[in-house]
């Protein structure tokens, strides 16, 4: 048991107090300049981002590339690129928590950070891309004096209720588990007497009796119990969206588990980068170890294949269907205008993860980040291909339209991307990136 | 807190009403309150009344539905001729112009606002001491009884005087031809419904022009009639609306058709089989053998009067069934010539005072705007801007022809009376209020008086019966042109051998939607697609594959031609070898927001006359310009048949079989289930539908740049196939509105409900309920639903212009939809909404035919039926019995409520 432990433990992290001083020391350390000019930088994006959203909101869809074949574009392919995003920090908390994968405690706050900001940056998009995004709330049944209520057959309002149940669940979930760290941040005397203060209220209280923690270990299974099927539905659900239409592309039973998978994907990819980030900026080799690559690694190699079965699975059906449509649709997404797209989806979604077979590859920051980011990339083509390939070419032909984003579709997209940043790095400095409590558990267990 | 006493209140209250009435616009319209209805006038009830509106100088009846005093759309008049209770795209775009926000409101002298007083003095006073020496009104073609009578009560005070009257698109050739064969000037008027055989030689009766219409309507009740199918040849070099329908066409360049027309004509006169080149004469020869008194060959205006001159012996030898009717318009001499001559006199000196009414020859004349500086007084009488009003010292305000009292004759001599439906908007005047101007005088009501003056002639008794009876029928009974008896035509003269020239010659033909530029003005006409290219705001230089390649060209290539100015290249379909062709109406400089879309402009190629230009270079200018068009090109592979099938005489649609289906599609139970059969056969792609529906459902217009994004508002488009193989083009034309399908694809997928079925069982789109998340189009299999990304309705493509007058355009019974909103076409719900407030009131079901939808009351050929398809005696549900329907996209199960009748082509067997 030891020496399992002690595979996801660098030698410097021998007790308890190394463990959280470790931890704790960019806490304690306050602004630095790198951080500074990063966060800086981050919100100078997410403010482009904000002034493209406002400009959107003042003037309208009609100023994105959007057209009346192609009703949906960037948009959508942000909401459900985040959305996917924010897959992997439940899943790896409460899956792998449900599994007693103990070195998920690593990796898991981090992880649930990014999640928590990544789904509420994906729930910008389905209200902002409305053509009258003051009315979204109509999608929710509220009382109202014409007596209607949302359309129930409609895969949007299943859509809303996915986002919001997720997002609403990914903060208490997150909160949770962020109870004794917050406590152990209250009993530190490194910290300033008015911060010490604020982690004392958000602490609730904790005393870190037995039967508290008792009480917290119950609470935090439950929920990882409720937050695995949670995981699959809101990114079904998603996957609902286009499968539950009548247009070629769409039309595929097999969208709810390939967006699942998908999400699964891209998420770990975020996580293995941003793993990389805070392990080098914030010094914790000793934590966040090189076999806690390997193993995420090997995550992102199997959703690798999945990802290449399911795309084989889709296209196909496709052929094999012999419906001219989807024929159509299939040799339009490999030979039409947008083939660079479907190609480069290929190459870094299936064919880039494949070296992570070599064990070097998996513990490599190079081969790791350059994986990671084709990874991303490779899921925003397939969301943008998703949407497009189907929306060009319809059924009838005099209505075939292409798609180009505008600068505002662009802005939009990098003001996200600044915006998450911006939250991370603000998230870094103010609470502990790696879950304290968890870990010394594992540092209890190594030392045994 | 002091509690608020009477006086306080009182006080804020007038307070707030002040406010009120001062944050109201008050509308520059005459507009009329409906506190104070005129006898008998309810509020928002739809008043119609027969009126005409000119085009070409010709007459065009129409209806025109008035809400509270104001005229909001024009529809056919059934008793006119030359509407037959249809309209054409330039009917209906009509009413734009009426209250389009760049209309000019005012006198101006060099761009500096005037007042008529002061334009009688400059202009009329010097008329009167010189007596009118070098004096020249110049006018586009008038049939007007009362113009016609004033311009000669002027001539009478002015001996010196001139008139000239010209239409860039007019008839030269035809009268010449006419000429050539009977020694004078006659019209020939084809009954196209009597006709088994049409051969079109160069010739675009189905086309734009002042008798589409008619011509329109006579070849579709043949088309539909039983009997044995009729068969049209159309021979052109360019693809024409015409060619599209043709049952046989051949792509010949012009000379080739001309020596066609000859071949024709020896072939029917010897009886022997003539030398037949091109192949297709001998089937043409055949058939109009076999059909002999119900054939008729028509000859475009495009060909020399000497092959007019041909045709007409032609069609005399074959007894064909036309008529011969003396011109309509007085003016004989053809109008090209009399344009050039009047700008020789202006450039030589002799024109002192050159006033133009409603003309526009700075666009059509090279060389006309320059000659102005040389005439003292230049006045141009215009509705907008234009070139000539730039060029002009003064431009006068014209009222709108629904201001104004008037006259017209249609193509056929058919009189009617022009009644005002509105008092003018702003400071404008009617012709005949500026002959009443050159004379010296003005008085309000002069148009009225004027009009009655020459009807009451020889009706002085029982005047005023014969006056209402008159306004009531839109017409004046029998005052149609009584068919001439023209003696047996001369000997076609030899034409001067063709001058094979190398290289490629320019063919300039009217643009289906701006005619000559003359509704370039119009956002509604540069936002109508093109007929065969689908092309908006701008038109291409069509040019045929071979040229092409053998000038190194590509779509979308800019070139410059000749004088011409830059247009795109457009590899077409159907396009003559050696012959590219160029849409008159572009390449404008009338420093408005909507006509100045660039391109070349077309006149500036025919200086030597005719239609067709001499050698003209196309120089490359290295860049590209992708045309605005609403229907990319495509190929496809097996598809098409099921999109578009073309069947031959006799033949019937393939019937599906019924799909298995778990959902359990009961009937609704409402006494009606409108239902929509189109019949593709018989569709021109004139666009009339189009334009109608625009201006009946407050559809906007949205600009060339939104256009270029794919955000086409238009409710109904009008789709253009082309089935055939490289050499045998097979083309047709389909409609596409809402499907209205009983399972729709859109009504699940909408979170909000805002897709809704409604008890009629109609497709509706709740505007107010409707958040736009876009899913229903995004869904839609016909892609027919429309997106407001911007606020168009209030935010049209006027640049800096105000565009309030607008408004009083718009439908009150149809909502103006916001931005970012879903809409689409509704069946045109406010009419049937209507029809059941009328049924409910007296308790009578709906008749059949009392719901007419904007498109299809448009629809010249009728090709569109709207009605209660559980009725089973309604003429849709006959319909829909037809070997010929079909569903579009059956397969899915959308159960679409409107289908189609395939397109009929009966090709015939092919000789040779």
């Amino acid at each position: 048991m030891s020496a399992a432990a002690r595979r996801w433990l660098g030698e410097q992290v021998a007790t308890s107090g190394t463990l959280t001083d470790l931890v704790c020391a960019p806490l304690d350390r306050g602004w630095s300049k790198r951080w500074l000019m990063a966060l800086l930088g981050s919100l100078a994006l997410a403010f482009l981002g904000a002034l493209a959203v406002g400009y959107s909101l003042l003037e309208g869809p009609g100023v994105w590339g959007n057209n009346t074949a192609v009703v949906w574009g960037f948009p959508i392919a942000n909401y459900v690129w985040w959305i996917g995003i924010g897959n992997a920090g439940t899943l790896i908390s409460s899956l792998l928590l449900l599994t007693r994968q103990n070195w998920r405690a690593s990796i898991n706050r981090f992880a649930e950070a990014m999640t928590l900001f990544a789904v509420a940056i994906a729930g910008i998009f389905p209200i902002l891309h409305l053509g009258r995004p003051m009315y979204f709330y109509w999608l929710a049944p509220y009382p109202n004096t014409m007596d209607l209520w949302p359309q129930w057959r409609s895969a949007l309002v299943w859509d809303f209720w996915a986002i919001l149940c997720y997002l609403l669940f990914s903060v208490v979930f997150f909160y949770v588990g962020l109870l004794p760290d917050l406590a152990t941040l209250r009993d530190r005397e490194t910290l300033g007497r008015g911060w010490r203060k604020i982690y004392g209220v958000a602490a609730l209280g904790w005393q870190g009796s037995a039967a508290q923690w008792q009480a917290h270990e119950r609470l935090h299974r439950a929920l990882a119990v409720i937050a695995t099927p949670l995981v699959c539905s809101v990114h079904s659900i998603v996957g609902l969206d286009f499968a539950a239409s009548l247009m070629p592309g769409w039309t595929e039973g097999i969208f709810p588990p390939f967006f699942v998978v998908g999400a699964l994907f891209s998420g770990f990819a975020m996580v293995t980068l941003i793993a990389l980030v805070i392990r080098h900026a914030l010094g914790l080799e000793a934590i966040v170890t090189p076999a806690h690559f390997d193993a995420m690694a090997k995550i992102m190699l199997a959703a690798s294949v999945a990802m290449g079965l399911s795309y084989g699975t889709e296209w196909f059906t496709s052929w094999w269907t012999g419906e001219a449509s989807d024929a159509r649709f299939l040799r339009f997404a490999f030979t039409g205008p947008y083939w660079p797209f479907t190609v480069g989806m290929i190459l870094a979604n299936v064919v880039a993860p494949q070296a992570f077979w070599f064990p070097a590859a998996r513990r490599s920051p190079v081969a790791l980040v350059s994986v990671s980011l084709a990874i991303l990339v490779g899921m925003y083509l397939e969301r943008i291909n998703i949407i497009i390939d189907t929306l060009s070419i319809g059924y009838v032909p005099s209505f075939w339209k292409l798609y180009a984003p505008t600068l505002v579709d662009g802005a939009i997209l990098a003001g996200t991307a600044g915006l998450f940043v911006a939250l991370m790095l603000i998230a870094s400095r103010y609470l502990p990136m790696v879950s304290i409590h968890e870990s010394r558990r594992l540092v209890a267990e190594a030392s045994r | 807190m002091t509690a608020l006493d009477r006086r306080e209140a009182l006080r804020l209250i007038a307070l707030g009403a002040t406010a009120a009435l001062a944050g109201c616009d008050a509308p520059q319209e005459t507009i009329h309150p409906a506190a104070h209805p005129a006898e008998g006038e309810t509020p928002g009830v739809v008043r119609r009344y027969r009126t005409a509106v000119p085009f070409c100088g010709y007459g065009r009846g129409v209806t025109g539905l008035v809400v509270d005093g104001r005229p909001i759309k024009l529809e056919g008049s059934p008793g006119h001729p030359a509407s037959l209770g249809a309209t054409d795209l330039f009917t209906e775009i009509s009413i734009l112009d009426l209250y389009d926000p760049q209309r000019l409101r005012a006198p101006v002298e060099r761009g500096v606002q005037t007042s008529w007083e002061l334009i009688s003095q400059a202009v009329a006073a010097p008329l009167a001491r010189s007596g009118g020496d070098g004096f020249r009104l110049l006018t586009g073609r008038t049939t007007s009884p009362t113009l016609l009578r004033r311009i000669a009560d002027l001539k009478r005070r002015f001996p010196a005087m001139r008139h000239v009257s010209y239409e860039p698109f007019g008839d030269d050739a035809e009268r010449t031809g006419a000429t050539l064969a009977f020694g004078r000037p006659l019209v020939m008027r084809p009954r196209l419904a009597e006709a088994d055989v049409i051969v079109a030689l160069d010739a675009d009766p189905l086309g734009p022009g002042p008798d589409q219409v008619a011509l329109a309507h006579g070849w579709s009740e043949r088309r539909k009639a039983a009997g044995p199918a009729p068969r049209l040849y159309a021979l052109e070099p360019s693809l024409t609306q015409t060619g599209v329908v043709a049952d046989r066409r051949a792509t010949l360049p012009p000379a080739a058709i001309a020596a066609a027309a000859r071949a024709i004509f020896a072939g029917l006169s010897h009886d022997a089989q003539a030398e037949a080149t091109p192949p297709i004469v001998a089937d043409i020869l055949r058939d109009l053998r076999g059909a002999q008194s119900r054939a008729v060959v028509l000859v475009g205006r495009a060909q020399a009067p000497e092959i007019h001159a041909v045709a007409a012996a032609i069609n005399q030898r074959l007894a064909a069934p036309v008529d011969w009717i003396a011109p309509v318009d007085p003016e004989t001499a053809p109008h090209w010539r009399a344009l050039r001559a009047l700008q020789e006199e202006i450039e030589s000196g002799h024109v002192s005072t050159l006033v133009m009414i409603e003309v526009n020859p700075a666009l059509h004349a090279a060389g006309f705007a320059a000659a102005l500086g040389k005439v003292e007084r230049t006045v141009a009488v215009s509705a907008f801007e234009d070139e000539t009003a730039r060029a002009a010292r003064w431009t006068l305000p014209l009222s709108h022809p629904l201001e104004a009292w008037g006259d017209l004759r249609a193509p056929d001599g058919t009189a009617s009376v022009v009644q005002p439906l509105i008092r003018p908007l702003y400071d404008t005047r009617s012709p005949i209020e500026i002959i009443d101007l050159l004379e010296g005088r003005f008085r309000q009501g002069a148009n009225y008086d004027a009009v009655r003056e020459t009807w009451r002639k020889g009706r002085e008794d029982g005047f005023e019966d014969w006056w209402a009876q008159t306004l009531t029928a839109g017409v004046v009974a029998d005052s149609a042109a009584a068919p001439e008896q023209p003696a047996p035509a001369a000997a076609p003269p030899e034409a001067p051998p063709v001058v094979r020239t190398e290289g490629l010659s320019v063919r300039v033909a009217p643009s289906p939607t701006l005619w000559d530029g003359r509704f370039a003005t119009n956002a509604w006409a540069q936002e109508c697609p093109d007929p065969v290219t689908k092309e908006v705001w701008g038109a291409s230089l069509r040019v045929s594959k071979a040229d092409a390649s053998r000038l190194g060209l590509a779509d979308g290539d800019l070139v410059r031609i000749g004088d011409a100015g830059e247009a795109a290249v457009r590899i077409t379909r159907g396009q003559a070898e050696g012959c590219a062709t160029l849409l008159a109406g572009y390449g404008r400089d009338t420093g408005g927001p909507i006509a100045d879309v660039g391109g070349a402009n077309a006149f500036a190629l025919l200086r030597q006359g005719g239609w067709t230009s001499g050698p003209i270079t196309l120089d490359r200018s290295g860049e590209r310009r992708t045309a605005v068009s609403t229907q990319a090109t495509f190929a496809l592979e097996g598809e098409l048949s099921r999109l578009f099938p073309i069947l031959a005489p006799g033949e019937a649609t393939p019937k599906p079989e019924a799909l298995a289906t778990l959902l359990d599609v009961q009937p609704s139970p409402a006494p009606a289930a409108w239902g929509m059969v189109i019949d593709n056969s018989v569709c021109i792609g004139c666009n009339a539908c189009v334009a109608a529906c625009q201006a009946e459902n407050n559809v906007p217009a949205i600009g060339p740049d939104e256009m270029a994004r794919n955000r086409d508002m238009h409710w109904l488009r009008v789709d253009f196939y082309d089935q055939g193989q490289d050499e045998e083009p097979a083309f047709g034309f389909e409609p596409m509105p809402c499907m209205h399908c009983e399972t729709a694809p859109c009504e699940p997928v909408c979170p909000v409900a805002a897709s809704v079925h409604d008890t009629q069982g109609l497709n509706v789109q709740v505007y107010n309920r409707c958040v736009g998340t876009r899913t229903c189009q995004a869904n839609c299999p016909y892609k027919v639903r429309r997106f407001n990304f911007l606020d168009y309705a209030e935010h049209g493509p006027y640049g800096g212009v105000d565009q309030k007058p607008l408004r009083a355009q718009r439908n009150p019974d149809v909502t103006v939809r916001a931005r970012g909103v879903m809409e689409k076409c509704t069946y045109c719900v406010q009419r049937i909404s209507a029809a059941n407030r009328v049924s409910s009131a007296s308790g009578e079901a709906i008749a059949d035919g009392a719901v007419v939808t904007a498109c299809q009351a448009a629809c010249p050929t009728r090709a569109i039926a709207f009605g209660n398809l559980k009725d089973e005696s309604s003429a849709v549900a006959r319909l829909k019995r037809d070997p010929r329907h079909f569903a579009l996209l059956e397969e899915l199960g959308t159960r679409p409520r409107t289908t189609y009748l395939a397109r009929v082509r009966n090709a015939g067997e092919k000789s040779g």
